[in-house]
């Protein structure tokens, strides 16, 4: 275990780098850095020089594969890829230059879903945080309310009751579940396997219906307030986990079994994608993404929040970080977040749900960050505050808006059919990389 | 006069079969599908939901047929056609029974792969008219498919052309009256030919021309209401149209063991249909929960594997199949005291 | 109970050590101290910020593998820059802030660390700075020509907004 243990990702043989086995010429610039560069060490000795490179520095997503004037010489051309394409998993557009089927160079352009949360949430009390943070993340709320509340009682000193702890660490990883559920399938339906998305949902439902159960809603929560949550474990929500936690093992095997284990998938997926350790650190990648890369870290263990220091759960790694790891990382996490799941039930405290909140609540003046692990990576809202009932600035830290970086950045050289995977593998949220 | 009558019957009794037979893969589609997928199907119109393909037809003639501004006008119109039409004529080829066939030719066999060869050509064609860059990917992708398994697919027929000795259909499905059906020793074959047909009709897991991810819907993103029916028929047709050569190359066409082909009359489609659908359903089994296919692994498969392997296959079959001919007149008779006399 | 491999370094421990690596680089207009509920945090001269980075990612001793978030806010009369940056080794965290004022260009870090080049984007867009040494400096959220929504001064709703 530990950082140093982590197997280097680079030696398992990148595909990027198999493609663009070329020397690289980068544009705007006449300098020109070999691929080794760019994956050996993550730190530069180019881009660590003593003065930053001045003007325009390396501009890692329009890495270009030098023309090679043995090959067939053929013309490039603009793909526009989404928002209305059905794979980009919400509103993303990605422009791709093409050599054929390999993309030359890809741009992502975001912003279609900018809704202005958190410009909004400068106008919100401190209890209406919630609502806004659902509608970032919409397919997890759980753990951006969660993040919220956490910010907010750090600054008002707010003690949350035991039981109100265990029933955001029950609901945020119910809700761990159904997100997983939700974008494992949709990365399957990519690779063109059908079936494994609505075996996905039909799982996720009996999570849906759990967060139903308990806050009222199946996508918009608005259940983790700052002290409190707003709803009891209800007995039909117990019972409809307890059954599933009877069938979980199964129904994940045989998610392996029709997913994973197919090696038409493990073709599509295996070596391909593959963002290093070095590379994920660079780009800020927490989550599973960081998992997938070989990082032994998540903040359930390493800064545990609400009740997560009193569960027993393993973190998963892999070491490879291709599109096949990312996947089974995920697999692998709804196990354990099973495991807790079960833990939650058999141990929860008696006692209140909420403590006493003033209903216009004041906080002192200062800032604050509350970081949770999120199904997508790290979730931090940082709020500061001048002493009013409102936040004077809220910021929403969206971990998948950092993914898009790495996404971009993986783009060059790899197959448009392999892309839409790579794509979505890193389990994109467009209302979180909007706000 | 007579037999210009004759003909203008087949053609409407094929337009007949197809339609029908378009109607009821489309359903059985939805059904076999929902079961795999853990889902019910349609269900709300009709028993079953049987008659739900009738609001489905309404629905495609009368959308707005449309097309895109800068497309090539009549390639854009011709192309379903050219997509329809050799499927429609592939279909006067299979034997539904005993001199139950449109077109009783000599090379049957031939003519048959030759007119669903030309698919892709429609395909292509509907993607260069499109002018939309992922219709041309599509046909681009579809072309290269083509020339992948389109080899395969006719050095797959081959050992069956040995045992019967003849490219006429009809006479195959005799030859395996008279023996046993080729699937048993042209197993490899069979195998083959079922992979290169999943890929002919584009179908997961090799449905890289449309690949619904990537492409939108491939060849036919531009093409609506009754043009996008066309294309829907075809891929259909053709379904029916594979495995119907299938069931005649390997599975013994409309006969069944044991049984005298003359005595089988009107039997004889019924069975032929019955044994066509189980092929079909193989397909869509096939079809529910694989991963696509990437083009230049399929490229790969195709020319690497299946080629090689086929090429090889072929020749150990001859000479397998010389062999038996050579040792059969002293063990004939035994083997045909061992399947029942035939 | 699961508990973390990682340390988490002592605060005290820290302060000194980024103390002596910033007095090593000649920085001398820097504040380093335990802020509240934000943990220790580095107030710096903007122009100091990029070699303050640089020399925290590359330290052998306290490397600070990841810039976690980046962000602006408008904290009335200027705006404030935050990068929190992580220590997976030592298990911590470290802020560092720097003081913009209002219609300042703003220098990219992302050479230091790649994740900042989305983020600097949107906060250029959204507090009205222009964004230099980048290599796509353009909007990343929102259209040309909308005025910077995250300043104060931006109001939510525009004057016929709030009258109808």
């Amino acid at each position: 275990m530990g950082l140093n243990s982590s197997q280097d990702a680079t030696s398992t043989g990148s595909t990027i780098s198999d493609y663009i086995s070329r020397d690289h010429e980068i544009i705007d610039d006449h300098e020109v850095v070999s691929q080794e560069d760019l994956t050996e060490g993550y730190i530069n000795p180019g881009w660590l020089s003593p003065e930053p490179p001045s003007g325009i520095t390396v501009p890692r997503n329009v890495n270009r594969i030098a023309d090679d004037p043995l090959q067939l010489c053929t013309d490039h051309y603009l793909l526009n890829v989404g928002p209305q394409h059905p794979s980009t998993h919400g509103a993303l557009r990605v422009v791709m230059e093409l050599d054929g089927e390999r993309i030359m160079s890809g741009e992502a352009h975001v912003g279609q879903l900018h809704r202005g949360i958190e410009k909004l949430a400068e106008h919100r009390r401190y209890h209406q945080l919630a609502t806004l943070v659902d509608r970032a993340d919409y397919v997890s709320g759980i753990t951006a309310e969660t993040a919220t509340a956490l910010a907010v009682e750090q600054l008002a000193e707010i003690e949350v009751p035991a039981r109100a702890q265990w029933l955001r660490c029950l609901m945020s990883e119910v809700n761990r579940v159904a997100s997983h559920y939700m974008w494992m399938g949709p990365t399957g339906l990519d690779s063109g396997a059908m079936g494994i998305f609505l075996y996905m949902q039909h799982d996720r439902e009996i999570f849906l219906d759990v967060l139903e159960e308990m806050t009222g809603q199946r996508l918009m929560f608005n259940y983790v307030r700052p002290g409190k949550v707003t709803g009891d474990l209800t007995p039909r929500a117990e019972q409809l986990l307890r059954d599933y936690l009877k069938i979980g093992t199964q129904r994940l095997q045989e998610h392996w079994d029709s997913l994973f284990a197919s090696e038409l998938f493990q073709v599509r997926t295996q070596g391909i994608g593959v963002l290093t350790r070095e590379q994920a650190l660079d780009y800020g990648a927490t989550g599973f993404v960081l998992r997938a890369s070989g990082v032994d870290w998540d903040l359930r263990r390493d800064r545990p929040y609400d009740a997560y220091n009193q569960f027993e759960f393993d973190v998963m790694t892999r070491t490879n970080g291709d599109i096949f790891d990312r996947m089974v990382c995920r697999l692998d996490e709804v196990r354990q977040s099973l495991r807790i799941i079960e833990q939650c039930l058999d141990g929860m405290p008696e006692g209140p749900v909420a403590a006493r909140v003033p209903k216009v609540l004041r906080v002192p003046e200062g800032e604050a960050c509350g970081i949770v692990e999120s199904a997508r990576g790290e979730v931090g809202i940082h709020i500061y505050s001048d002493g009013s009932d409102r936040p004077l600035r809220m910021r929403y830290r969206p971990p998948t808006l950092y993914s898009l970086a790495m996404a971009e950045s993986l783009l060059p050289g790899m197959m448009l059919a392999d892309a839409i995977v790579g794509m979505g593998s890193f389990d994109f949220c467009f209302g979180e990389v909007d706000r | 006069m007579n037999a210009w009558l004759q003909a203008i019957l087949w053609v409407l009794m094929i337009i007949v079969v197809m339609l029908v037979n378009g109607s009821l893969i489309i359903y059985m589609l939805r059904k076999v599908l929902g079961a795999a997928h853990l889902r019910i199907g349609p269900q709300e119109l009709g028993p079953a939901g049987i008659f739900q393909l009738i609001p489905d037809i309404i629905k495609l003639l009368t959308k707005e047929d449309r097309h895109p501004t800068h497309s090539d006008k009549w390639l854009y119109i011709l192309a379903p056609i050219i997509i329809f039409l050799p499927i429609l004529v592939a279909f006067g080829f299979l034997p539904f029974g005993y001199h139950m066939v449109a077109a009783d030719v000599n090379i049957g066999l031939l003519m048959m792969l030759a007119f669903i060869a030309l698919v892709p050509l429609g395909v292509f064609a509907a993607g260069w008219a499109s002018h939309n860059k992922y219709s041309l990917i599509g046909a681009v992708r579809s072309i290269g498919a083509a020339i992948t398994y389109e080899i395969p697919l006719l050095l797959s027929v081959i050992p069956v052309v040995i045992m019967a000795g003849s490219l006429n259909l009809s006479e195959i499905v005799l030859a395996q009256a008279d023996s046993i059906w080729f699937i048993i020793p042209a197993l490899p074959s069979a195998i083959i030919f079922l992979i290169c047909a999943q890929m002919e009709t584009n179908q997961a897991p090799f449905d890289m021309t449309e690949a619904e991810g990537e492409l939108v819907a491939g060849f036919s993103t531009e093409y609506s209401a009754m043009r996008f029916g066309f294309i829907f028929l075809a891929e259909f047709a053709g379904n029916f149209v594979l495995a119907g050569l299938a069931v005649t190359l390997f599975l013994g066409g409309w006969t069944l063991p044991g049984i005298d082909p003359a005595a089988m009359g009107i039997f004889a489609p019924i069975v032929f249909v019955i044994k066509t659908y189980a092929v079909i359903f193989l397909f869509m089994m096939l079809r529910g929960n694989f991963s696509r296919f990437r083009v230049d692994k399929l490229a790969q498969m195709g020319w690497k594997r299946m080629i090689p392997f086929t090429l090889v296959w072929i020749i150990v079959f001859a000479i397998g199949f010389r062999g038996f001919q050579l040792v059969q007149p002293s063990v004939g008779p035994f083997l045909n005291s061992l399947l029942g006399g035939g | 109970m699961g508990a973390s491999p990682y340390v988490q370094m002592d605060k005290q421990v820290l302060i000194d050590q980024v103390s002596i690596l910033l007095d090593g680089l000649g920085i001398g207009a820097y504040q380093i101290a335990e802020e509240g509920k934000l943990g220790i945090v580095v107030r710096a001269d903007a122009e100091d910020v990029a070699r303050i980075l640089k020399a925290l990612r590359s330290s052998t001793e306290l490397p600070f593998e990841q810039l976690i978030d980046l962000f602006g806010a408008d904290v009335r009369e200027r705006i404030e820059i935050t990068y929190r940056l992580r220590s997976l080794m030592h298990n911590i965290d470290l802020v560092v802030k720097c003081d913009l004022p209002y219609e300042d260009s703003y220098s990219s870090v992302g050479h230091i660390y790649a994740a900042a080049w989305l983020p600097e984007r949107e906060l250029c867009e959204m507090f009205g700075l222009s964004l230099l040494n980048h290599p796509n400096p353009k909007r990343l959220l929102t259209t040309e020509g909308l005025p910077p929504f995250l300043r104060k001064s931006t109001a939510i709703r525009t004057k016929e907004e709030i009258w109808d």
